[in-house]
């Protein structure tokens, strides 16, 4: 018996070592859609979607050519050390209003700009009761968790997606929070599907984003009490494009997630706001600028390194990531590659 | 110059035939051809104000950087599976020929109709490019805006009547208003032609109150979602409260021109422009400040059977409203 229970008493010791080994040991992740062109399976895809826009075009060979750029694109972010990588996202529209496509009660109306960026979104118009007709995740998800099992998923968050919804006639909700609300229990259906998955991350870029109306984020506590409830994967909420002011920390602090993702490239000085607000979160320091204001240069690795170093008082760093601040595709993919290679790099020094 | 009420004209791309290949921001013969049969095009199907198509352009920003020598990157997207490469300003921004004269300057011989001379705005050029150089927008911004209004003056000088100074990126960084204006202010300095200048896909509420203050005649505005969506749009209340045309000229834009959506019907956009002219055109007298266009560029829509059919139906539509309204 004793001889039975010996493999099981060893991995006992062992992940009892890891869990309790080296402290501040930081982790990685690439935060939103990744750049598509720029290899050959990029190239190919543009120019069959193009066949397809013009009624020519493979839908098959479209299929395809993506599977083989997300296998590509993991394998780019894993190849540098990347400990958690997105899918890669090669296959939305837009990263706000996508999850809207596996949706009754919503039709795609007007495109707009991504806050201050040239990259798009579909508007959504709410015309019905907001139901799920059909996962809502990827299947190139999938297929990245072929590539690589410790592969996240990106969904944007239920109060971005409202605040870019707009109520049509025939729309059951009041308002926007009453949206939001819904978009909160479409997403909870899709998380409760959910199995084996190593982290979902909303992506909330509203509640701070430069310029917008932020007045009514006091509703997203609530959405995510709500989305989340009986919800047993890890989860992370995402913020960028925007400067933080204590409410808005306040906010994103109180929310049930594991990880709380901020945009040290707009606002360096939110680390000092971490001296001042008590949290139990793990950070997710998206502080490699994803070039969504024309910066394309590369960061100094040193001088990254000691803004790092500088947050261990403010940061569990075992329960932290380093990141870009936001999707690399404001960038061509041979700067994005360098950017990843350099948080993968960053990170393997500031653990050293 | 007298213009029908309610004058219809085009935003300035047109999908390139598969004969015109490698496009590069210049004309070559194949261009020509396709930009001599563009113009045809709009002659028989009734459009007041050409437009040139574009059917030599790459893109409306890289082409710039392409003729000013800056290096580009590599594409990087804008939505859906369009695609862009950006010029990288490292060094200060000379122009050595005129860039888009020649063009200009060709569509216009083909006929006696007015076309419009086609520019891109310098906050357009400014957030579209990366810099390495400047470091500073207003700095960066009004270094684009000498090339456009070079540009400008060249066009004023070759005799356009009309010269659109398109700025899609108006409302990217909305609270950089005043660094806008000051744009198409050295843009159009010196210039005393009719000037347009084209917004599309934007948070258009953001920046509102501040078109009228814009130096220029008229504001070419996309709006067919919009318009479908009538007062539940944030943007027509506003349009409703101010008309943006007790300032300026206003052209409507009333096709969706984006790949994928099916060729509109007459009707459809009737109730478009007659939605337009509630928020617009309250009083009759403001009926004359208002042009019907499609929302952007037919470049978008991809393909050119498609566009042509869309632009027969814009026209159909506004002969159908002019004859209704008995103008």
């Amino acid at each position: 018996m004793i001889i039975l229970m010996l493999p099981l008493i060893f991995l006992a010791l062992i992940r009892f070592t890891l869990n309790n080994s080296k402290s501040d040991f930081m982790r990685s992740t690439v935060v939103g859609p990744y750049p598509r062109v720029g290899s050959e399976y990029g190239k190919g895809l543009r120019k069959e979607l193009n066949r397809f826009y013009k009624g020519e075009g493979d839908e098959g060979l479209i299929r395809q050519l993506r599977e083989n750029l997300t296998r590509e694109v993991v394998q780019e972010m894993t190849s540098v050390g990347i400990d958690l990588p997105n899918y890669g996202l090669i296959d939305i529209h837009d990263e706000l209003t996508w999850p809207l496509e596996s949706v009754e009660g919503v039709d795609f109306g007007g495109m707009k700009k991504t806050f201050h960026t040239n990259i798009h979104y579909r508007e959504a118009v709410v015309n019905g009761l907001i139901e799920r007709t059909k996962r809502i995740v990827s299947p190139l998800y999938d297929v990245a968790v072929g590539e690589y099992t410790n592969t996240k998923i990106e969904i944007p968050g239920p109060y971005t997606m409202a605040k870019h919804s707009v109520l049509g006639d025939g729309a059951p909700y009041k308002n926007i929070a009453e949206l939001a609300m819904a978009y909160a229990t479409l997403l909870k259906e899709e998380l409760l599907d959910l199995k084996d998955v190593p982290m979902v991350q909303f992506n909330e870029p509203s509640i701070i984003a430069h310029g917008k109306d932020h007045s009514d984020i006091g509703i997203v506590p609530e959405l995510y009490q709500e989305m989340l409830h009986g919800v047993e994967i890890p989860t992370a909420v995402w913020t960028f494009y925007g400067i933080y002011v204590p409410n808005s920390l306040k906010v994103v602090f109180s929310l049930p997630v594991d990880l709380v993702g901020l945009d040290f490239v707009w606002d360096p000085n939110v680390a000092d706001l971490l001296q001042v607000l008590s949290h139990d979160k793990g950070i997710g320091i998206g502080i490699i600028d994803s070039g969504d204001r024309g910066y394309i240069g590369l960061e100094n690795k040193d001088d990254t390194i000691r803004k790092l170093n500088k947050l261990k008082e403010r940061v569990n760093f075992d329960k932290s990531y380093i990141s870009n601040n936001a999707t690399l595709e404001h960038l061509p993919r041979d700067v994005a590659r360098q950017k990843v290679a350099l948080i993968g790099e960053i990170t393997r020094e500031v653990n050293e | 110059m007298k213009l029908p009420l309610l004058s219809t004209t085009g935003v300035g791309s047109f999908p390139k035939p598969d004969y015109v290949k490698g496009a590069k921001g210049y004309l070559d013969d194949d261009s020509k051809v396709a930009t001599e049969e563009f113009i045809r095009r709009q002659e028989e199907i009734g459009i007041d104000i050409l437009v040139d198509g574009e059917l030599y352009r790459g893109d409306m920003a890289t082409d710039y950087a392409r003729a000013l020598g800056l290096p580009l990157s590599d594409w990087t997207r804008s939505y859906d599976n369009r695609f862009w490469k950006r010029g990288i300003v490292d060094a200060p921004l000379e122009r050595k020929e005129p860039i888009q004269l020649e063009q200009f300057k060709y569509a216009q011989g083909l006929t006696d109709k007015p076309v419009k001379g086609m520019l891109t705005g310098p906050t357009t050029l400014s957030n579209w490019n990366y810099d390495k150089h400047y470091g500073d927008r207003e700095k960066l911004i009004l270094a684009w805006a000498d090339i456009v209004n070079k540009e400008a003056l060249d066009l004023e000088e070759a005799g356009a009547r009309f010269i659109q100074i398109d700025e899609p990126a108006i409302a990217e960084r909305h609270w950089e208003g005043e660094l806008f204006r000051m744009g198409l202010d050295k843009a159009r300095e010196g210039v005393n032609t009719y000037i347009i200048t084209h917004i599309c896909y934007s948070e258009f509420p953001m920046v509102y109150s501040r078109l009228r203050d814009l130096p220029v005649n008229q504001v070419d505005i996309e709006l067919s979602n919009e318009l479908d969506l009538g007062l539940k749009s944030r943007l027509l209340g506003m349009v409703k409260e101010d008309p943006i045309s007790n300032y300026m000229d206003v052209a409507a834009g009333v096709i969706d021109v984006r790949p994928g959506i099916p060729v509109e019907d007459v009707d459809t956009v009737v109730k478009r422009i007659y939605t337009a002219l509630e928020v617009l055109a309250p009083k009759d007298e403001m009926l004359q400040r208002i042009w019907i266009k499609p929302d952007c560029g037919f470049r978008t829509t991809k393909d050119p059977d498609m566009a042509y059919k869309k632009m027969e139906v814009m026209v159909d539509a506004v002969r159908k409203v002019r004859t209704e309204l008995g103008v």
